[in-house]
């Protein structure tokens, strides 16, 4: 496989060019002009085509699948439904949890979400493959489903206990403070939509297993593959020469990803199997759609003295995503009484994931509306507000930054952007004949998490 | 599988007798067909390419009149430098349209004869109804997601929105598509569902748009495209206006005025009435917003289309204004 180095670390001046430099991708230009040859564009011998039948409803049981048509259908090599597929084991979680089952199927025969793979059709072209997978007839037993967050049967969901951070009496200082606000704040479902779509091709060899395929994780990947077959680690090799987008997407092995190696199994023929664009919305998650609630209770100078957050994310029927929102609430402002807690609710959809900041995104976005509303609320310019409640150590720790200079950088943006001159009135600043605002924001990854390895060497 | 036979017309003649035979379609830039046969809303038996036919896409442009090739690209007619001074509004209008790749590829004829985004007319194979397709079938998108559906035109057959840029400048400015044979107003190449969403444009078979012509006029001199959207670029209209103006040498009273809604209609929407309220008027604000309003009298909504009723004047009010602050 293609290992990138980091050629610019190699000197000094090299890095110092680095920063705030422009710097051309290592692969970039490969990718632009069309060399670059993706996972899924190996042309193997005897390649077979896979391609994906999705359940047509959000909630129910599959009662009957009809594979009669697709069968017989022209260069047709085999229809795969939960009763025909092979049986894999079940395989450990990203944080290498053991599986909670002991057996596999990556095709549904309780269908959670719309769009869930049902059945696969496996032909000489792809072409064919599609044209057989139309054939496929199949039946449900349909049942209410919850559509998302605002749907009313949703409920208020699953405390998760884990996420609830607390300092202080949250609640009767926000009761006492003499000026406080509080607001609502969504965000909708978010997608990866990378330009190169999930894919794969995986090929047996014997009990080896070779599978080209985008990774951003190859190890665990590849360690999925091997539980999935239950083949030594060793046996698998994954060949990720590119990554065409990921944003967090390609770091697992998915249901598609098992029932290409399966249909190869079977078949004893390498498979490829490619996710259309819209199976690229819903076979694996984005960033779960989210509500916040911010309360903040203040003094009249402005200090605060209480945050009050309530946090709510959705997540599938049977799959758990945590969308952590407190996580930037809680590191942000100086403040003496903290709360923050989270529920999840299931919806039908598939189960959301990793998606560009998980949870410091959202969590940003609703502690830093909510500051602008306090300082409105208080007649204090927005940044004015953002250095009164500055956190001179860990709000929660009680312990001194190693660095932050979030004031510093306030003080250069400012005077980049020409703060002085906004004005926070509502409707008081046009560019032209559009209506604009302006605000400060801050964020921060927090840097508490532990060690990540990122670079990997092919074997 | 579907298969098709694929036939490379040489001529306009070979292009005309093959358009007829039945399941027939033509194929300019393929960037609609091919997209609609891939989910499975085309289904010809007979594709007939008409890219290579020759002196289709010529573009000729006088003060008089711009005659544009049913061939000729997006991105050209966009660039052609008189029809950027005679016509800006058509040149605006081809801009803010796609993307730059599909400009390069996408032709004048195969514009006109896009369909429309409407979700469920897109998806046979989880909707099959849809007037649209399938006559009789029903509509299902009403009681459905509509945000993006039109407020006027609608019937209870069909409410898709056309989604197209280029003929809203059209149906300002007068337009005429050449069939051959016939000759059209674009306004009237365009089809409201009434009780026939199947059928969008009056255009028989073995009919081939050989060109379009746009009469110049002062008000098409002064005119301009404003778009508003989800997002920037790359996306249709949640609403837009082409509107031209021409103005008494008082330099404030209006003597001609074209106003044209997108994005709202069910086709390319010509709105006399707020024409006919500005004619002879001071071009003032609060003038040209009152007549604005009148774009949406008789609009009927389906819920989150709710917000085009409240949109669609305020674009073609900001398009008027924009134009008269120019000299
Ligand atoms: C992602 C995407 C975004 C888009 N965004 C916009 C947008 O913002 N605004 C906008 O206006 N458009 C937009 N479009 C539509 C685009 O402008 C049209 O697809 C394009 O103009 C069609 O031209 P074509 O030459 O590719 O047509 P084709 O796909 O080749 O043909 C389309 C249809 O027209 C018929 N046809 C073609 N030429 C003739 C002719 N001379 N006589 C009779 N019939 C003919 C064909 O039979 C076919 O039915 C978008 C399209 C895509 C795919
Ligand atoms: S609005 Fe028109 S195109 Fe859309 S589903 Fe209804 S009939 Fe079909």
């Amino acid at each position: 496989m293609t290992v990138h180095d980091m050629k610019h670390a190699a000197s000094d001046s090299a890095r110092l060019e680095a920063v705030g430099g422009r710097l051309s991708r290592v692969d970039g230009p490969a990718k632009i002009t069309g060399v670059a040859k993706y996972a899924f564009e190996q042309q193997l011998e005897g390649l077979t085509h896979a391609v994906l039948v999705g359940a047509t409803i959000a909630a129910g049981k599959v009662t009957a699948i009809d594979t009669r048509a697709a069968e017989t259908a022209p260069g047709v090599l085999a229809v795969l439904t939960p009763d025909t597929i092979m049986e894999l084991k079940g395989a450990s979680d990203w944080f290498g949890n053991p599986p909670a089952l002991s057996t596999y199927c990556p095709l549904a025969r309780k269908v959670t979400f719309s769009g869930q793979h049902v059945a696969a059709v496996v032909a000489e072209t792809f072409e064919q493959a599609v044209a057989a997978a139309a054939l496929v007839k199949v039946w449900y037993d349909e049942t209410p489903a919850v559509v998302d967050l605002s749907d009313g049967k949703a409920g208020d969901g699953i405390p998760i206990e884990a996420m609830t951070k607390e300092w202080g009496d949250a609640q009767a200082a926000f009761a006492a403070a003499p000026v406080r606000i509080c607001a609502a704040y969504n965000t909708p479902r978010e997608f990866q939509a990378a330009m190169e779509p999930h894919g794969l091709i995986a090929r047996w060899q014997g009990d080896e297993l070779t599978i080209w395929e985008p990774s951003q994780w190859l190890d665990g990947v590849a360690r999925t593959y091997a539980e999935w077959f239950g083949v030594p680690f060793e046996n698998v090799r994954l060949v990720s020469p590119y990554i065409g987008g990921g944003f967090g997407s390609k770091a697992l092995a998915l249901a598609h990803s098992a029932v290409a190696a399966a249909a190869a199994k079977m078949l004893n023929r390498p498979v490829k199997l490619v996710l259309n664009r819209p199976q690229n919305f819903t076979s694996y998650g984005g960033r779960a759609a989210t509500r916040q609630t911010v309360a903040i209770g203040a003094d009249r100078d402005g200090k605060i003295q209480s945050i009050v957050h309530r946090g709510v994310n959705e997540t599938a029927i049977d799959g758990m995503w945590v969308e952590p929102l407190g996580s930037v609430t809680s590191i942000m402002y100086a403040t003496p009484n903290f709360s923050s807690k989270q529920n999840v609710v299931r919806v039908n959809t598939v189960v959301p994931g990793a998606k560009r900041a998980p949870g410091e995104n959202p969590s940003a976005f609703g502690i830093e509306c909510a500051i602008d509303e306090l300082a409105y609320e208080l007649g204090i310019d927005p940044l004015e507000i953002r250095l009164i409640n500055y956190a001179e150590q860990d709000p929660h720790a009680k312990k001194p930054w190693s660095t932050r200079q979030l004031r510093e950088a306030f003080a250069a943006g400012a005077e980049a952007f020409g703060w002085a001159k906004h004005s926070p009135e509502p409707r008081s600043m046009r560019d032209g004949h559009q209506l604009i605002g302006s605000a400060p924001r801050a964020s921060c990854l927090p840097a508490a998490y532990r060690p990540w390895p990122r670079f990997f060497r092919g074997r | 599988m579907r298969d098709f036979s694929y036939l490379r017309a040489g001529n306009i003649e070979a292009a005309r007798n093959a358009a007829a035979l039945p399941g027939a379609m033509l194929l300019a830039g393929g960037t609609t067909l091919i997209d609609l046969a891939k989910c499975g809303v085309a289904e010809p038996a007979t594709v007939i390419d008409i890219s290579h036919i020759e002196g289709l896409n010529a573009i000729d442009v006088t003060a008089d009149r711009a005659v544009i090739g049913a061939l000729a690209k997006m991105s050209h007619v966009a660039d052609n430098t008189e029809v950027k001074s005679l016509f800006p509004a058509v040149s605006e209008a081809l801009w803010q349209a796609a993307s730059a790749q599909l400009r390069n590829m996408a032709t004048i004829g195969g514009n006109l004869m896009q369909r429309t985004r409407c979700p469920y007319f897109r998806d046979p194979q989880n909707f099959p109804a849809c007037n649209k397709r399938a006559p009789a079938s029903g509509c299902s998108a009403i009681g459905g997601v509509t945000r993006g559906h039109a407020v006027l035109g609608v019937s209870e057959a069909c409410i898709a929105t056309y989604p197209g840029d280029l003929a809203v400048a059209l149906v300002a400015f007068d337009a005429e598509v050449d069939l051959g044979e016939r000759k059209l107003k674009v306004e009237d190449f365009f089809l409201a569902p009434g009780a026939t969403a199947e059928r969008e444009h009056d255009i028989r078979p073995g009919e081939v748009i050989m060109t379009i012509e746009i009469p110049g006029s002062a008000a098409a001199r002064r005119s301009t495209y404003v778009k508003v959207r989800d997002r920037q670029s790359y996306e249709f209209a949640a609403a837009s206006a082409a509107v031209g103006l021409e103005l008494e040498s008082d330099g404030r009273t209006i003597r001609d005025i074209r106003v044209a809604l997108g994005g709202v209609a069910t086709k390319p929407w010509r709105v006399r009435a707020v024409e006919d309220a500005l004619k002879g008027k001071a071009l003032d604000e609060d003038t040209v917003r009152k007549a604005s309003a009148l774009a949406v009298e008789g609009a009927v909504d389906h819920g989150a289309n709710h917000y085009k009723i409240a949109l669609a004047p305020r674009v073609i009010a900001r398009a008027i204004l924009k134009l008269g602050e120019t000299a």
